[in-house]
């Protein structure tokens, strides 16, 4: 009784608990002071997605559409079609990423044959109006765009996001006329 | 030379075609003569053009192209001009075994041609086939309708500047 | 391939992987295991089409023999014991899998048929994981056309040659081949010449790998994004089954479906191609009404209104009968009966037609006349049985195509005799012994001159005299036609068809010869039947003849003029019907008929195969004060309408559809309207609403159940009773 009389006069309490901040005033600290500062990301980082190009610009995807089915939340619409500019090839028309819907899970990088997805490390796409989270082609180049530029990538990252590289199968094309009539 | 055999015209000569009559009789179909037919016109125009093809499937009542699968098929039609001797090298396996590839080689070098093609003086053409059914004597070319056996390099110098020289 | 046909088969028992079984003699072993649910893998084989053993797959293990057998080419034998998962077979299947893969492009992801690939299916289920073959596969640079609907992928091709042995054996246009041998063999057309055969979509669908890409559906989406639905295929008579393939309610291919009773599962490039109209960017959305000289976009209820009001208006002033109504025949069965209900009824006028139009009333007419059980209806099926065809002024290759395939199937694997009658040369003529070729226009002489032969006992003598007067019209010999009839006379089950646009004697004339030859008595003649048919121009030109959409009769050929019969519909229909005649089409179309008609309601849309007949419309705007148009586009009509209705094509709306060989098929929506268009049934319910005489369907069934109670040829018939198969009309 008299100890508990006594700790009241004296606010032993707040000494009690001022002591741990004290204390941590001399510890490291384990927050991060975002956004002025930024954490540095592992390589393996998933963040948004985007798609990519070959060293000589032009789009990897050839549209076939895997990507979307391996999608577990469905948020990936690819349309096909016969690129204009390569005749008899096919690419993506049109190709969205819902990302509000997205879980990055990764698994529509896993299944593109050609890795012309890529996760990227950015993680600042919060937004005022939900439409601009439904990402067409044209934003997920210019993010797939932004990883080349920004200082490109170290060669752990490329082995990363390009495993198929280096496996390409050759084709050599046939002499087609060969065996054809004259 | 595609369009030029396109405007060809081609028909059988009379005499092949009392010989076209006659090879009709043997069988029941008449579709059953397209080989024999085929043969006459080689012998007739040289080589199986478009043109050739198109008016044999007409005597036969087929599409050309039954007639071009036919063609194509068999390595005794030239859908090509060939030159004066057609030599035909085995490649099956006793021949490759015995060295056929490189005999080819040597032939297409000396001849400065690929295979398939003609020289320039078109008094050669090279071919491959497959087993000329003379294994025993491996490698062996076959020179229009004669073998020549057991080959080596100099015989084929030999072979080759006595047909230059004929 | 008619195995099963006129011979007595022996059966035959063997046993497959332990269980016993017995096949009639003849049967393949794939198909006797087959029949025990026993699966054997295979890329080649085909069931139409005869063996050939040329992708090995279906390697399997038989006792007493030291090698593999291919059960695709092999037939059962007594006592045989065969095994398909043996450790040799399942090793003979996996190095065939793995020889197949040496050359054959891993390019899944972008291939059409990844992901609906009997070669992709098997190599999971039989094939090695890895291949030996490590030395890099050859490659072509660029597809090549084959013809106007058919790129080929040379690399991908498996040669199983089932597009080539589908081009010969079912279609009978050899226009592609393998060319060159070995490993070098390809698939290919003659330089100069394209594969242009009607049919030629087929073997897109029976690829079993990607080689054949459809150039219209190439690279426009994976297999598993689609649904397939059913469908009828709309563009001509035959009624084909199909399957829409559907992405987010676009249609982007059409598949076949088969029904052994109608297109035996194949399809002609017309229907498997003719899909692009109902995707169009012309479709209406909206309907539209003319104001200041111009179509201007309005909502249902306006446009739904201000036509009751117009129609109410003109028959204030000019009376009932000056409204007239004229449907297409690719209207359904249901909307064909509400709309003919609709005009009688709600406006109270007998001027309603179809258009174009045949003349299949007058054999419906003679039929009903006919007490002769031995004179059947035609249905397709009588094709499969009859042992001579004879075939009257119509080419059916290039009106009804797939029945040519029918044909051609009797024709050349049964040995059936066809015998034609046509003033042209048709696909069909090389197999017709004889071709009767007459004059156009003259076709009377031939039918007369058979009657004599057949009926009158006829010499061929006679008939030369005959001929001699005639030399103008004939092209042929007394000797031909002579044998024809001899032919017609001798057969026991004969086929007769006639085209569409013939004239209403030689009806008449074909029918009497008919009656006339099961009229003739003799001992052979028991089991002696006639299958006569009149094959109709459009997809449901029989149905909407049947459902009444014509001046002269009402649903089921009654007679509009006939007190008693028509009865039975004022009591159904609860309203005293217009006894006065209406006009047909044609008096209707021309003008207005003088003022007689002053309104006009156009109802359903020009699709292609009624674009594509030779009747080009001939609507006159003079007389006619307000007309009243229903279509899917802003055709020719429409433009020149008041009121223009955006209405549904087939892919949209539910339906029944009466085929050229008198089956009832049902077809469901596959997609949601485009626009806000609606279906013909739904805009005629909304008229009559407006109207003040309200139907009360509520779906398409319930009209159809009317139709039953009321059409005596349709009791009975009901949706599920439907079923994706149809029923054939008595």
């Amino acid at each position: 009784m008299i100890k508990k009389v006594f700790k009241n006069i004296l606010f032993l309490e707040i000494v009690d608990g001022l002591s741990l901040t004290f204390k941590h005033m001399f510890v490291r600290a384990v927050t991060e002071q975002y956004p002025r500062k930024k954490r540095v990301l592992p390589d393996t980082y998933r963040g948004i997605l985007s798609l990519q190009k070959y060293d000589d610009g032009t789009e990897r995807c050839v549209g076939c559409a895997l990507c979307e089915a391996a999608c577990p939340s469905m948020a990936i619409t690819v349309v096909s079609g016969e690129d204009e500019k390569f005749p008899q090839r096919r690419f993506s028309r049109e190709y969205y990423i819902d990302i509000t819907r997205c879980v990055f899970c990764g698994f529509c990088v896993d299944a593109c044959p050609v890795d012309a997805l890529a996760m990227t490390k950015v993680y600042e796409f919060s937004s005022y109006d939900k439409n601009d989270l439904l990402l067409n082609k044209k934003s997920l180049l210019s993010l797939g765009d932004t990883i080349a530029k920004g200082g490109g990538m170290t060669p752990v990252e490329r082995k990363y996001k390009f495993p198929m590289e280096g496996e390409t199968n050759k084709i050599e094309s046939k002499k087609e006329e060969a065996l054809i009539l004259c | 030379m595609r369009e030029d055999t396109l405007k060809m015209d081609f028909a059988f000569s009379e005499e092949a075609k009392r010989e076209i009559k006659e090879i009709m009789g043997h069988y029941p179909e008449k579709r059953s003569a397209l080989i024999p037919l085929l043969h006459l016109a080689q012998k007739e125009n040289g080589y199986l053009s478009e043109p050739v093809m198109r008016h044999v499937a007409e005597v036969l009542d087929l599409t050309p192209i039954q007639v071009y699968e036919v063609a194509t098929f068999y390595s005794m039609f030239h859908l090509k001009p060939v030159g004066k001797y057609l030599i035909q090298v085995c490649h099956n396996l006793s021949c490759s075994l015995m060295g056929a590839d490189s005999l080819i080689d040597y032939l297409k070098e000396k001849l400065g041609i690929d295979i398939g093609e003609t020289t320039p003086d078109n008094m050669f053409t090279i071919k491959t086939v497959e087993c000329l059914a003379s294994c025993g004597t491996a490698p062996v070319m076959q020179v229009n309708d004669d073998y020549h056996e057991n080959l080596t390099k100099e015989k084929v110098d030999a072979l080759i500047e006595r047909l230059r020289s004929n | 391939m008619d195995r099963a046909g006129e011979r007595e088969f022996k059966s035959i028992s063997l046993v497959i992987d332990g269980k016993a079984i017995s096949v009639p003699e003849g049967t393949l072993v794939i198909e006797a295991a087959r029949m025990l649910g026993i699966e054997i893998p295979y890329f080649c084989y085909h069931p139409k089409m005869d063996p050939v053993g040329a992708c090995r797959m279906c390697l399997v293990e038989t006792g007493g023999r030291a090698k593999l057998i291919t059960a695709c080419t092999t037939r059962v034998e007594e006592g045989m014991t065969i095994s398909t998962d043996s450790i040799s077979a399942r090793k003979g299947q996996k190095d065939v899998l793995e020889f197949l893969l040496t050359n054959h492009p891993l390019d899944c992801p972008v291939c059409d048929k990844g992901g609906e690939c009997p070669l992709q299916d098997n190599t999971y289920k039989y094939g090695p994981a890895v291949s030996r073959f490590t030395i890099n596969k050859w490659g072509f640079k660029k597809p090549v056309e084959l013809g106007p609907y058919i790129l080929l992928d040379r690399e991908r091709c498996i040669m199983c040659m089932r597009c080539t042995r589908f081009s010969d054996e079912i279609a009978g246009h050899p226009q592609i081949g393998v060319i060159n041998s070995g490993r070098g063999s390809e698939i290919g057309v003659m330089h100069g010449q394209e594969f242009n055969s009607i049919f030629s979509g087929n073997t897109i669908e029976i690829c079993p790998v990607g080689a054949l890409t459809s150039k219209h559906f190439r690279f426009s989406g994976r297999p598993w994004e689609f649904k397939n639905r059913p469908g009828i295929c709309a563009n001509c008579a035959v009624g084909c089954n199909i399957n829409w393939t559907i992405r987010r309610h676009e249609i982007l291919r059409v598949l076949s479906r088969e029904n052994p009773d109608v297109d035996d599962g194949w399809l002609c490039d017309r229907g498997r191609f003719g899909y692009t109209h109902i995707n169009s960017p012309d479709r209406l959305t909206s309907p539209l009404i003319k104001r200041n000289g111009g179509l201007v976009p309005a909502g249902w209820d306006e446009a739904i209104s201000y036509a009751a009001q117009r129609l109410d208006e003109i028959t204030l002033k000019h009376g009932n009968e000056s409204i007239g109504g004229i449907g297409s025949p690719t209207l359904t069965n249901e909307e064909a009966y509400l709309f003919q209900k609709f005009m009688r009824k709600v406006v109270g006028s007998n001027n309603i037609d179809h258009w174009p139009k045949g003349n299949g009333a007058i054999i419906e007419k003679l039929f009903e006349g006919s007490s002769k059980n031995d004179l059947r209806r035609f249905a397709y099926s009588h094709l499969d049985e009859a042992d001579l065809i004879f075939l009257v002024g119509t080419d059916i290759s290039g009106e009804q195509p797939v029945l040519d395939l029918r044909l051609k199937k009797a024709v050349r694997k049964r040995g059936a005799r066809l015998i034609i009658l046509h003033h042209g040369k048709t696909d069909l003529t090389r197999y017709s012994s004889p071709w009767l070729k007459y004059k156009e226009g003259e076709e009377m002489l031939p039918i007369e001159l058979l009657k004599r032969i057949i009926l009158k006992g006829a010499k061929e003598e006679e008939i030369e005299e005959e001929i001699k007067g005639e030399a103008e019209a004939a092209s042929f010999s007394a000797r031909l036609v002579y044998e024809a009839g001899m032919a017609l006379s001798g057969s026991r089950r004969t086929v007769i068809l006639l085209g569409n646009n013939l004239p209403d004697g030689l009806i008449h004339a074909m029918f009497d010869l008919a009656s006339g030859i099961i009229g003739q008595s003799g001992e052979q003649r028991d089991d002696q039947w006639i299958s006569l048919g009149l094959l109709m121009g459009h997809a449901n030109s029989q149905g909407v003849l049947d459902m009444g959409l014509d001046p002269d009769y009402l649903p089921g050929y009654v007679r509009i003029d006939l007190d008693g019969p028509r009865a039975r519909f004022e009591t159904a229909w609860r309203y005293s019907l217009p006894r006065a005649k209406g006009l047909s089409a044609d008096e209707m179309l021309n003008g207005g008929n003088n003022g007689a008609i002053r309104a006009l309601f156009m109802m359903g849309s020009d699709q292609p195969s009624v674009q594509s007949s030779n009747n080009t419309l001939d609507l006159k705007r003079e007389g006619i004060e307000f007309l009243l148009v229903s279509d899917i586009t802003l055709s020719d009509k429409a433009r020149m309408a008041d009121v223009v209705f955006p209405s549904c094509t087939h892919a949209e709306k539910d339906g029944t559809f009466t085929n050229a060989g008198r089956r009832v098929q049902s077809f469901q929506k596959a997609i949601r309207p485009v626009g806000n268009s609606l279906s013909e049934w739904q805009i005629l319910c909304n008229l009559a609403i407006e109207m003040g005489e309200p139907f009360n369907y509520l779906s398409v069934s319930d009209i159809m159940d009317e139709i039953s109670t009321l059409v005596p040829s349709y009791k009975g018939i009901n949706y599920p009773l439907l079923g994706d198969k149809g029923i054939q009309l008595p």
